[in-house]
């Protein structure tokens, strides 16, 4: 079940002093998301993610387009009952202690006292900030900002909880402390709908991406969708290949070459690649594994964004 | 709750700002200065009111004391509106700025509050505390006066309200213009023009704005602006006068609140509309 419906979402900003200059941050974007799972946005800056995020969170209004929220329409109030939201470059007023910002914004969620003063200690333990809760926000480093941002960002124990660059300024190991509990989160059945630059981050955790370019939403799938070469094929052997494979195997492949043992192969459908797995077997070469070729994230994403400037 | 903890929010956040810390302690330095030097001599000729044990004037007869007494009230009031309105301006402007900030406004918005919460639980926090100053500082007066000359002036209560009606009054326009600039300078200067320039023409108008121009049509627009505008300079006479137990002009505070009250609907309606 979607718990996120976005339809035909557009957003064009006007600045200069007449307001004649036209800014189109996001055009007609689309996307339904199904509970439960790890959402993440990618694209180069400027693309309208954190546009995306606003507009669903009523924070700017679309210029065009509809969506929903755990089934209530944005603008309404109640789409923000169940939420959080950790923006990219979040403050906090100096003066508040960790543990106070859990509280003043627990309160600004309706998080009832008591549910408050069971919930805080196990955030901050979560995120480990345990030992600096006492600590005034203004004298922590970027990395324990984040930290604190992502446990206020749970402080209503949220059904979907956004995140713009979670990591941004976060060491290696903090990041993967962070990915774990985003995995926590998604085991507990949890929608989060991530923003980053952090492409090979992405690539570990989520379960759908969508790519986004100069406003336009270029693709959306799941992460093996969007990084396997169509049917791209290395199949490892042991023996000596026969000279008249490669004349036989042209046949079935529609590209092909060898390099040592390996065979790399792209055929356009299963059919043929069984038939040169079958020529193969034929003349008695020994299969040590077929593997099904795939690009990295970033190589994935760099090339749709060619592909969408060459369009 | 959501109103409660905003409001709770904005008066700590108040507690931290230094012009407030100042406000406090001049209100405070007054206070312990009139308690120990206010004093009073009763003399052949009628009472003479002291301070630092030296007389502030010739012998009040005492039937003429309360009077007497009134008229330094109304006097102290006068320049204690300026001092406490000045400072609370100063002190509260940069709230509604600061709430706007990218990175913390995000925040704000993306919470189950709708917008105009988070304006008037801003604009509760700041007249909250500017109540309790101008509680503190005006009862203690109150107290000095009955405790050392005997003069319990019921009337010199009204002024701790009136002076938070006219800092109410006056926040509307800052806080309008802060959402429009969102900075915190241009709303202080923007108040501190109004009340010293533009209340103060308009409130004078007959002696100063009609001498430019006998015209029909200009003195009608002059006058156009003298009551779309809060009526702050009236509203100050009008509680001196109340506090000199004269009668108590109503025009100028119903005139004040419904305009502040169309200037606070102005700045709900800009905020609305504007993206962060």
């Amino acid at each position: 079940m979607s718990v996120i419906e976005a339809e035909s979402l557009s957003k064009v900003y006007y600045s200069g002093i007449r307001k004649k200059k036209q800014v189109h941050a996001l055009h007609n974007f689309s996307v339904s998301i199904d509970g439960g799972q790890i959402f993440s946005l990618l694209g180069p800056n400027g693309a309208g993610k954190t546009t995306i995020i606003k507009i669903l969170l009523s924070i700017v209004r679309p210029s065009q387009g509809t969506a929903t929220i755990l089934g209530h329409t944005v603008p309404d109030v109640k789409t923000r009952d169940r939420v959080g939201y950790l923006p990219e470059n979040h403050k906090y007023p100096g003066y508040f202690t960790g543990e106070q910002v859990l509280r003043f914004f627990g309160e600004l969620s309706n998080v009832p006292k008591k549910t408050l003063d069971e919930r805080i200690p196990d955030l901050l333990h979560m995120v480990g900030l345990n030992e600096w809760r006492s600590m005034k926000v203004r004298k922590y480093s970027k990395g324990m900002l984040q930290r604190v941002g992502l446990a206020q960002a749970l402080i209503n124990d949220p059904d979907i909880l956004f995140l713009d660059e979670p990591t941004d300024g976060v060491d290696p190991v903090g990041r993967k402390e962070i990915r774990e509990v985003l995995k926590g989160l998604k085991y507990q059945g949890k929608t989060i709908f991530l923003n980053s630059h952090l492409l090979s981050e992405v690539e570990m955790i989520s379960d759908q991406v969508a790519i986004l370019d100069r406003g336009s939403l270029v693709r959306v799938g799941t992460v093996e969708e969007l990084t396997t070469q169509g049917s791209s094929f290395e199949i490892t052997f042991e023996g000596a290949l026969p000279p008249a494979f490669t004349e036989e195997a042209s046949a079935h492949v529609l590209k092909m070459s060898v390099r040592g043992k390996t065979i790399s192969l792209a055929s356009s459908t299963t059919a043929d690649l069984n038939a040169t797995i079958d020529l193969l077997r034929k003349h008695g070469v020994s299969i040590t594994s077929l593997t099904k070729l795939r690009k990295s994230l970033e190589d994935s994403f760099i090339d749709l964004l060619k592909e969408g400037v060459k369009q | 709750m959501i109103l409660f903890a905003l409001v709770r929010h904005t008066i700590r956040e108040l507690l931290f700002r230094v012009t407030l810390l100042i406000l406090t302690g001049i209100s405070t330095l007054i206070i312990l200065v009139m308690l120990l030097s206010v004093g009073s001599a009763e003399s052949a000729e009628g009472v003479v009111i002291t301070l630092f044990s030296q007389a502030m004037g010739p012998p009040v007869p005492i039937d003429q004391l309360e009077q007497a007494a009134y008229l330094m009230q109304m006097s102290l009031t006068g320049g204690l509106y300026t001092g406490i309105i000045l400072f609370g301006i100063i002190a509260t402007a940069g709230l509604i700025p600061e709430t706007l900030e990218k990175g913390l406004i995000d925040i704000y918005l993306s919470k189950p509050l709708a917008r105009w919460q988070l304006i008037i639980g801003r604009i509760l926090g700041a007249v909250a505390i500017i109540f309790a100053n101008a509680l503190y500082f005006l009862g203690a007066l109150w107290l000095i006066f009955g405790l050392k000359l005997g003069v319990w002036n019921a009337h010199f209560l009204i002024a701790p309200f009136i002076l938070t009606l006219v800092f109410a009054c006056l926040y509307t326009i800052s806080v309008l213009i802060g959402i429009l600039v969102r900075n915190a300078v241009v709303p202080i200067l923007g108040v501190l023009f109004y009340q010293v320039v533009v209340a103060g023409l308009l409130e004078s108008r007959e002696r100063s704005l009609y001498l430019l121009s006998q015209n029909v049509v200009y003195r009608t627009i002059v006058d156009g602006f003298y009551y779309a505008l809060p009526q702050i300079r009236a509203l100050q006479a009008s509680n001196e006068q109340f506090i000199i137990h004269q009668s108590f002009m109503w025009e100028p505070l119903v005139q004040s609140i419904a305009v502040s009250g169309l200037i606070l609907g102005a700045s709900l309606w800009v905020f609305q509309r504007k993206d962060f």
